[in-house]
């Protein structure tokens, strides 16, 4: 693994600069709503390197309610590649969103924004 | 989902009726409840002095609008006159295709059992159109004919089963409500049989009829279809043999079918020596010709159910078919002592394997020592089906007090109560954790993200308290910190036993601080009310807005208090010397943060009283 995750709105500039996180508080949202949260992904190696970033988890229902946006297609997907990081280099924001559908559990729950370096 | 606005529509029907009797039948079932396709819930009742009492509900049980039959006059529905032990037992059926409501009843003073047809076109009233009336059989006097009928409709033909005497063939006769003519009476049961009916029709014109016999000194629960097409009857099909030498009969026998076809008779075995009662519940999948029975497994603290005018054993059996498969049973036990009403799911996924679900207690919001009798459906009209899906859809009444007397003079009155299943029986969470999620585990390569899901925007909910808040939440905190006017708030909360509908029904303010924003005022002088010839009236006119900071939650509830009123909490602020009602509140967030709540403060007055008057669940 080399690469190092950062809030999107870190204004790091490179991989070695940001504050690393391990995880992100989407807080609150209600059913019917879409709520957005963002992070960057810091290219620790040492050549250029495409990530593919996914969505998953335990939880199903809360997993095929969240998107991710692919700037290569201009659209909210079920995954994203960002292309080219080079070495040291920091992507933008990448956004993720999750709209809960009507008759959702109501808690409180997670899920896992994978990412795999292809 | 239901919504919050059907939480609240379970408004009793009819409160301090002095008839034990009025819902329920004892030991058989009568159609007093339907739901039209239009969502107009319709309730019939019999008043102590023999007259047809009419309520309808045109906001899903909201209000009850109640019209009564003229009691002054000589007419039909004015001729359920003579006192009934059993109970005065009204059916009622409503015709969409032929625009008629037709009540059935049996008339004990005439010794008939009668029908009364009228329009229901534009129906407003009971007594401001012209009856059709007919008679369907003179039964002769005698027996309480109110336990040997039955009536059963489907969108052509209403169905009336009866029998004479309590060891007679049953009989029908029916009656379209397109021209109110009734058929000859027919009779293809080929034995006589000893009491109690159930009956269902499907729109094929197939009537599917129970029977309780005693056969070789033992009762028996039958079954028979009748085929109007074909005019032919099967041979009868045995449910069940009671056993016991004849000390147990049937009673209470109902029976529906769902969409599969599948049939479901529901009954209650009652030992005529100790009163002790066994409930069944059976399924045929072949058109009545084979029959599974099962008997309720009792629960923790479950004991039969006695009538306490009669001091018989009974069930107050009832069922429901769905559109979607499966059935809802409905019935009475006691519960450590004190009567109560429970239904319970039979589901299906393939229309042959039927399973029972657990028991639920309606009507759990009344005290424990209070007796909840006779649950019965809201059925849709004629054959037509609902679908049980969510249970919690399904509309049920029931009578909260058993009554003391046999004749209708009892001296303690009892309530017509209703609710959707949903609200204790069925609930659905609309505003709290419905259920919970399991949580990942993050790695090196994944982001672990929390989320917390609430329910739908539109509930009651406290943002602040909530979490849904943020640096803007916190910028307009601290402006009304700085420019807020200090306003003093009351809450009222409602007494849900009280039986007012005005101040007496709440309680003791309680008081409040807030920095708020108060529109100045909007009015000069009071509007003339120039349409009045008599006097001058004036409006009231002081509305204003009156803007919240975020962490100010006007938190309200709705409840339904003895009176059988909706009270809502009332929330006044008093400011210049006068006093104002807060309603219609309005959250206003910025990116999904709360950022201030509006609200209309209305002045309060003669003309606008916030603890009388009604409030509708659309009124935020």
């Amino acid at each position: 693994m080399s690469f190092v995750f950062f809030e999107g709105e870190d204004s790091a500039l490179t991989a070695n600069d940001g504050a690393t996180i391990t995880g992100l508080d989407l807080g609150t949202v209600f059913c019917g709503e879409t709520k957005e949260v963002s992070f960057r992904i810091g290219n620790k190696g040492t050549s250029a390197t495409n990530f593919q970033i996914t969505v998953a988890g335990v939880n199903t229902s809360i997993v095929s309610d969240v998107e991710v946006y692919d700037p290569g297609y201009l659209s909210w997907r079920s995954e994203s590649t960002i292309s080219g990081i080079i070495p040291n280099g920091v992507t933008d924001r990448i956004k993720v969103r999750i709209t809960p559908t009507e008759g959702s559990v109501i808690a409180a729950g997670t899920f896992l924004i994978n990412v795999s370096e292809v | 989902m239901a919504t919050i606005g059907s939480q609240i529509t379970n408004t009793l029907i009819d409160s301090n009726v002095y008839d034990g009797r009025a819902l329920i039948t004892h030991r058989t079932g009568s159609l007093q409840c339907l739901r039209r396709p239009n969502g107009e819930l319709w309730a019939v009742l019999v008043r102590p002095g023999g007259w047809i009492t009419q309520f309808i509900s045109r906001d899903q049980g909201f209000s009850w609008i109640r019209t009564d039959a003229d009691p002054s006059t000589t007419t039909q529905l004015n001729n359920v006159n003579t006192f009934f032990t059993n109970g005065p037992h009204v059916n009622l059926v409503i015709s969409e295709d032929y625009e008629r409501v037709q009540y059935i009843f049996p008339d004990n003073n005439t010794t008939v059992i009668q029908g009364v047809s009228i329009p229901l076109d534009d129906f407003d009233n009971l007594t401001d159109f012209t009856t059709t009336n007919f008679t369907v059989v003179n039964t002769g006097a005698g027996a309480a004919k109110e336990q040997y009928f039955r009536i059963a409709s489907n969108e052509t033909n209403t169905y009336i089963w009866y029998i004479l005497t309590s060891n007679d063939r049953p009989t029908f006769k029916r009656i379209s409500p397109r021209d109110n003519q009734l058929s000859a009476a027919t009779s293809v049961v080929t034995s006589p049989v000893a009491r109690t009916l159930g009956l269902c029709v499907n729109k094929n014109s197939q009537v599917d009829v129970l029977w309780d016999i005693l056969v070789s000194s033992t009762h028996r629960i039958r079954h028979l279809r009748y085929d109007e097409a074909s005019n032919t009857a099967t041979s009868e099909h045995e449910i069940i043999d009671l056993g016991a030498s004849g000390a147990v009969i049937g009673v209470d026998l109902d029976i529906g079918f769902d969409s599969y076809g599948t049939l479901c008779a529901t009954y209650t075995a009652v030992n005529t020596t100790s009163q002790q009662t066994t409930l069944y519940y059976a399924i045929s999948t072949d058109s009545g010709t084979t029959w599974t029975n099962t008997a309720l497994t009792r629960g923790d603290g479950n004991s039969a159910y006695v009538d306490i005018i009669k001091n018989q054993g009974a069930g107050r059996n009832t069922v429901i078919g769905s559109s979607s498969g499966g059935f809802i049973i409905g019935y009475t036990e006691k519960f450590h002592g004190v009567p109560k009403a429970y239904v319970r799911r039979i589901t299906t996924d393939d229309g042959i394997t039927y399973t029972l679900g657990d028991q639920k207690m309606v009507a759990t919001h009344l005290p424990s020592t209070t007796s909840v009798v006779g649950p019965r459906f809201f059925h849709p009209i004629n054959s037509a089906l609902m679908d049980l899906d969510d249970p919690g859809l399904v509309r049920i009444a029931y009578q909260i007090g058993e009554g003391e007397a046999d004749d209708q003079s009892d001296a303690h009155p009892i309530d017509i109560g209703q609710e959707l299943l949903y609200l204790t029986a069925y609930p659905t969470a609309l505003d709290s954790e419905n259920g919970s999620y399991t949580n990942d585990t993050g790695s090196s390569t994944s982001l672990l993200v929390d989320v917390n899901i609430l329910g739908a925007g539109n509930d009651n909910i406290d943002y602040y308290a909530a979490g849904k808040t943020g640096n803007q939440t916190t910028r307009y905190k601290n402006a009304f910190n700085r420019i807020g006017t200090s306003i003093r708030l009351l809450k009222y909360e409602p007494n849900s036993t009280s039986f007012m509908d005005d101040r007496t029904a709440y309680g003791a303010a309680t008081e409040y601080e807030a920095l708020c924003i108060f529109q100045p005022e909007s009015y000069g002088f009071p509007n003339p009310q120039l349409s009045g010839e008599d006097q001058l009236t004036y409006i009231e006119q002081d509305i204003r807005k009156l803007y919240l900071p975020p962490d100010f939650f006007l938190s309200r509830e709705f409840i339904t208090n003895s009176g059988g009123y909706v009270k809502r909490t009332v929330w006044l602020c008093q400011f210049g010397g006068n006093e104002y009602e807060l309603s219609q509140v309005v959250p206003h967030f910025i990116s999904n943060q709360i950022c201030y709540y509006e609200a209309n403060a209305y002045v309060v007055g003669p003309s606008r009283d916030p603890f009388s008057r009604l409030i509708l669940p659309s009124e935020t």
